[in-house]
């Protein structure tokens, strides 16, 4: 009689669904744990971003995000290089105003503690900071700041993913999931009931609608020596291939955050012979804006792009692609 | 009998009103096997693989370090690359290949384990951003060869277990790069 979170996929074999099924023991008492297993388990790359940069000692990033409405905890990876044994801090952060600027601090609240880490001279090394990320529901953009002791050093990406869990609070939760307790089956000859049928189809789709799943797309630090800007009247940002199994009309959203020292600058994202969406980025008093529009996949092997046609100087910070489930 | 993972369009498939309504009966055998074959197969469904947009770095590092999360099902990945030429410089001798190079973590990291994907171009130099729109998206081979000798064209390995992991790959000479997850035939 308990909430039970399978650690690994429970292996249930549609031989099990045949012949005499006791209603008060298997297969629908793993069918409900499975659902809960994916609930603590299902955890697709909120941010994978792969960035682009010269070396420099401080790196300021902007990650366009929409993230699980139940205020999941999130694990990190970063891939780095220094050329020197030294020490790298890094700290995430939150918007506090509505139309946060990358390089004010007052607009942005921290996330989570800093954290260091010395690498090897030399050695291209993944850094997995300790502790999680508890991104509040509703935040649309993530801040990473890291920077070195002094010397210049790589940061070559960073991936945001959900942490796997082993148990599950009881209540509902803000996606609309409701863990699956096994009390009532648990009484010999118990009747099965419909709701409960219900309740094991509607979490996974809860489940699985939370949680977007980056596409990537181009990232750049709003400091540092290397800003890619354009002021050429056609500019590509990006041209790279992804996979989505089986998501054939999946929706991508596509969000930016960018300004153009002229207003009317033009920035189009979309799939290779397929759909796109077009931004019109402005100065708005020389800062930066968060814009979002969505376009449908007709492929699962789909070629995406981000075209520029600026007004003056355009300058993106980010241009990333997310796909989401269910929609 | 065998367990594959199978694969959901998500755009359609999730619904969350009632599979069911009275006065249905809830264990008939129809009902189980539909929902099993949901569930198996939303936990199953591959993940996306992420895009990403790879800037040149020079020596002395050259290539980069980015990750791929993928779910369970997962046995090999096939290599994704695009790869840009600068036109103005493409009437230039030939000075490629500069192939797209990979190691995957779970793939191996010595020389032997490294992949490599011929570059198709024979002209100019790979080059980012990748404007002037010359630039060519490519597949890696589909030999599967675990245990490589040398250097070559094959898949990439994952680490096949029954939960979500992080696969870490190291690449160069490319643009862009993705990978798509192959499953296996059997979860078991």
């Amino acid at each position: 009689m308990a909430i039970v979170v399978p650690t690994s996929y429970p292996l249930l074999l549609p031989n099990d669904l045949l012949g005499v099924v006791t209603p008060d023991s298997e297969p629908i008492d793993m069918l409900g744990e499975i659902g809960n297993y994916l609930y603590c388990n299902h955890s697709p790359a909120l941010v994978n971003a792969a960035f682009n940069f010269d070396p420099a000692t401080t790196y300021t990033y902007i990650l366009p995000i929409e993230p699980s409405v139940d205020v999941l905890d999130y694990e990190i990876l970063i891939g780095l290089y220094s050329a020197t044994s030294q020490l790298i801090t890094a700290q995430f952060y939150v918007p506090a105003v509505a139309n946060p600027q990358p390089a004010t601090g007052g607009d942005w609240t921290t996330l989570g503690a800093a954290h260091t880490t010395t690498p090897g001279a030399a050695t291209k090394t993944w850094w997995t900071p300790p502790g999680v990320l508890a991104i509040p529901s509703g935040t649309q953009t993530l801040r990473l700041v890291i920077f070195s002791a002094g010397a210049v050093f790589h940061v070559f990406s960073c991936m945001v993913y959900p942490q796997r869990k082993n148990s599950l609070a009881s209540g509902p939760k803000a996606s609309g999931f409701f863990p699956y307790n096994n009390a009532r089956l648990s009484v010999s000859g118990a009747s099965q009931d419909i709701e409960t049928i219900n309740r094991i189809r509607r979490n996974v789709a809860l489940t699985i609608r939370d949680r977007e799943q980056s596409l990537g797309g181009f990232y750049q630090s709003a400091v540092g020596p290397y800003f890619l800007a354009s002021t050429a009247p056609n500019f590509r940002y990006f041209y790279v291939p992804a996979s989505m199994p089986g998501q054939v009309g999946g929706l991508v959203k596509a969000r930016i955050f960018a300004y153009d020292s002229t207003n009317g600058g033009k920035l189009r994202v979309g799939v290779e012979g397929g759909e796109f969406v077009d931004f019109t980025v402005d100065n708005n008093a020389a800062s930066y804006r968060r814009q979002e529009a969505a376009f449908r996949v007709h492929t699962e092997s789909p070629i995406f792009y981000a075209d520029a046609k600026p007004a003056g100087t355009m300058r993106p910070l980010a241009i990333s692609l997310a796909f989401k489930p269910g929609q | 009998m065998l367990a594959p993972p199978s694969i959901v369009n998500f755009r359609d498939a999730l619904p969350t009103g009632d599979f069911i309504s009275p006065p249905t009966s809830a264990a008939r055998l129809e009902l189980l096997a539909g929902l099993f074959a949901f569930v198996h197969g939303c936990a199953t469904t591959p993940y996306v693989s992420t895009g990403h947009a790879i800037k040149y770095q020079a020596s002395p590092t050259t290539s980069v370090l980015v990750a791929q999360r993928y779910n369970l099902g997962t046995e090999r990945f096939r290599l994704r690359f695009s790869k840009s030429v600068r036109v103005s410089s493409y009437a230039l001798t030939p000075q490629e290949p500069f192939n797209a190079t990979c190691y995957g973590t779970t793939s191996g990291v010595t020389a032997a384990d490294q992949m490599i994907v011929a570059s198709p171009f024979d002209h100019g130099q790979y080059n980012y951003p990748p404007q002037d729109y010359s630039v060519k998206v490519f597949d890696g081979s589909n030999t599967d060869d675990p245990t490589p000798a040398a250097a070559s064209d094959r898949l990439a390995e994952a680490a096949k277990q029954l939960y979500p992991q992080n696969e870490t790959f190291e690449v160069a000479g490319v643009s862009g790069f993705s990978v798509v997850p192959l499953l296996a035939a059997d979860l078991q």
